[in-house]
């Protein structure tokens, strides 16, 4: 029962345009031993090692280690050609085969994959196929595949995220996007004033965000992530901030202050038309919506200290919904709508990410680092990344929602923030 | 620099609230010490809104207060129904069946039990199947209780529920005076099912029946048992011992 998933995902901002660099520096208690064989290759020199990408796919999870290849005693290309004597030698409890092959300029990539436990195959020889430049998108469907026929989860390897990068002399801010292992980052924008709040589109082919680009002061903007083009969708006097797609993506819910303090609004994205959903002396700030749509959760200081409110947006009825802690902010709702993650702070402590079952109340702390925020979670619900500080860096972290977090390595330059994880494509 | 970036890492989050709040205070100052002069009039309203501010503080803190309370009344609600329903469990699954209630008005059989079987679809059937059979018991339809608890012995001769089916057919044979048919079904329950919740207050009905069939020796000595055991039907035994022998 005591069975926490621990672990640990390092990212870490390089140089200018360096990825993210990342390391699982906590995993399960006993993480399910896999061994990735490279996968065969012909051909000369590949400009990326699929087996490879796979494995460290699969241990970013936090739920199995891959075993190095130095240590295999022999590397099977097919069925025939499988000892499962070789890898129970291992400690391995499944073997993941592959070749590639080349027609044109299309890669075509073939694996298998055997449960050396039980000695069989697991699933019969599958293909998936690309171009050169798509080479890792298919060794992440590869890992995705394996790690649903294992865990009976969807796998995530092949979803996107994007960030904040901001940098000092000068002062620059860029969003960008990159693989989830932090491979492939492209810039999305980059100005010289703030970015905050970068958030999805639930179809995963728009970004809201918040830019201060003009006269340094915040308005909202919608941007198509495959065309650069976007629209500036707010521009009122005061606070525009903390925009978020409804479920169904018509509409946006944000924070703005234009009639005095900071209210929560709804704005259908289409029409532009807005709608006051709070209208309260304090602030209330930081919407999300439930996972159904029928209502927002909100940040509140109308009891005197930050927490968060559920107001339903049929009936507008409203409640309190944390209770634990003096400080609850930045809610987040899980896709399967049972959870509820936050940032929390008790008495005599710092910032926290927790995660409260919505239902029964119960929270639990997931990170332990300092000075947590933003918490992003994954559209499988099994992990979620928050940014955080590492010697004076902003970096990000990740932990699976039954976890904790424990190592952090400081970026080389500029702080990372803001993550915001991709929903599933297609 | 780490200035700097603590400062925007304070952007990022919650903490618009605290910018936000420090706008409305700076601005009463502002204008306050804009005017030459601050007339009677300026301050006057300043004062008008520094007592606003102060109010709203009040509710905010207030209000705090009140959903808090308003949480803790619900939890001690949610508790207080937690902790009956926990009783009610202990009770009726460690022999409720205080023999003279009985006889008019069965007690609930270990009703969490139903509930928390209701959640295995296999049992959940088993459970309808008892529970339809003990609202009949409920209702004194004793001949359809009766048919009722033997079709789910037949249905399920090792459910969950199979130990209590034999006591209430015991209890009914027993209320119809066919003491012969309720020392069966009690021995039965008492043998096959050993560990049952039921088997003390089965031992109790069972020590009764010898004595009304006119065995005086064994109704004592398996009456003494169940009366030295921890059971709820230990205070019972004793007493039918203390009346009758």
């Amino acid at each position: 029962m005591k069975r926490y998933l621990l672990l640990c995902l390092i990212f870490v901002a390089g140089i200018a345009h360096a990825q993210l660099n990342l390391k699982v520096t906590k995993g399960v208690d006993n993480p399910t031993k896999i061994a990735v064989v490279p996968f065969s290759w012909a051909g000369g020199r590949l400009s990326e090692d699929l087996g490879k990408i796979v494995g460290n796919d699969l241990e970013f999870s936090g739920q199995f280690e891959a075993i190095a290849a130095d240590r295999m005693l022999s590397f099977p290309r097919s069925e025939a050609e499988v000892h499962y004597r070789d890898w129970k030698a291992l400690g391995s409890e499944y073997l993941l085969i592959g070749s590639i092959t080349q027609q044109a300029d299309r890669y075509y990539a073939s694996y298998e994959l055997f449960d050396v436990v039980q000695q069989k195959r697991v699933f019969a020889k599958l293909t998936v196929d690309g171009t050169e430049a798509q080479l890792r998108d298919m060794a992440h469907h590869i890992s995705d595949k394996v790690y649903e026929t294992i865990t009976g989860i969807r796998g995530i390897f092949s979803t996107k995220l994007i960030y904040v990068e901001a940098f000092q002399k000068p002062q620059k801010y860029r969003l960008m996007l990159s693989d989830i292992d932090g491979f492939r980052p492209r810039m999305l924008l980059e100005t010289k004033f703030p970015l905050l709040s970068p958030v999805w589109s639930p179809n995963g082919q728009r970004v809201a965000y918040v830019s201060f680009e003009v006269d340094n002061k915040p308005a909202i903007y919608i941007q198509d992530i495959a065309t650069g083009r976007r629209q500036q969708m707010t521009n009122f006097r005061g606070l525009n901030g903390a925009p978020a797609w409804s479920p169904d993506g018509q509409k946006l819910a944000m924070a703005l202050s234009k009639d005095g303090n900071p209210e929560i609004y709804v704005m259908n994205v289409l029409t532009r038309q807005l709608t006051r959903i709070t209208n309260h002396f304090a602030i209330d700030h930081e919407p999300t919506w439930s996972a159904d749509g029928s209502s927002i959760f909100f940040t509140s200081d109308r009891g005197g200290k930050p927490q968060i409110y559920e107001v339903n947006v049929a009936s507008m009825q409203q409640e309190r919904v944390t209770f634990d802690g003096d400080y609850n902010a930045r809610p987040r709702v899980s896709p399967d709508g049972k959870s509820l993650v936050m940032l929390n702070k008790r008495p005599g402590t710092t910032h926290h990410i927790a995660a409260q079952d919505i239902k029964s109340g119960n929270l639990r702390i997931l990170s332990e680092t300092n000075l947590d925020e933003s918490p992003t979670i994954a559209p499988n619900g099994a992990m979620l990344m928050y940014a955080t500080r590492s010697g004076g860096k902003g970096v990000l972290a990740a932990v699976s929602l039954d976890a904790r977090v424990k190592i952090i390595q400081p970026p080389k330059q500029g702080d990372v923030r803001e993550p915001a994880w991709s929903p599933f494509f297609k | 620099m780490l200035k700097n970036l603590i400062a925007v890492a304070i952007l990022v989050a919650a903490p618009v609230l605290q910018a936000q709040v420090r706008v409305v205070e700076s601005s009463p100052q502002g204008l306050g010490s804009g005017v030459a002069q601050p007339g009677l009039h300026a301050s006057a309203e300043s004062d008008v809104y520094s007592q606003i501010r102060a109010l709203q503080e009040e509710i905010a803190i207030l209000r705090g207060l009140l959903e808090e309370q308003n949480h803790q009344l619900k939890q001690l609600k949610q508790l207080q129904l937690d902790n009956y329903m926990d009783l009610d469990r202990r009770i009726s699954g460690g022999g409720a069946s205080v023999p003279t209630t009985t006889r008019d008005e069965p007690s609930k059989p270990t009703k969490p039990s139903i509930e928390s079987n209701l959640t295995i679809p296999d049992s959940a059937s088993e459970a309808d199947v008892y529970k339809a059979a003990y609202d009949l018991l409920n209702q004194k339809d004793f001949d359809g209780a009766v048919a009722a608890f033997k079709d789910h012995l037949n249905r399920f001769p090792n459910g969950n529920f199979a130990s209590n089916s034999h006591y209430w057919l015991g209890k009914v044979a027993m209320l119809k005076k066919d003491y012969p048919q309720a020392r069966t079904w009690f021995t039965e329950l008492i043998a096959n099912f050993p560990d049952a919740p039921k088997v003390p207050d089965a031992q109790l009905d069972l020590g009764k029946v010898y004595f009304l069939t006119g065995e005086k020796a064994k109704a004592k000595s398996l009456l003494t048992e169940v009366a030295t055991g921890g059971s709820d039907a230990a205070r019972l035994a004793q007493k039918f011992l203390t009346d009758n022998f």
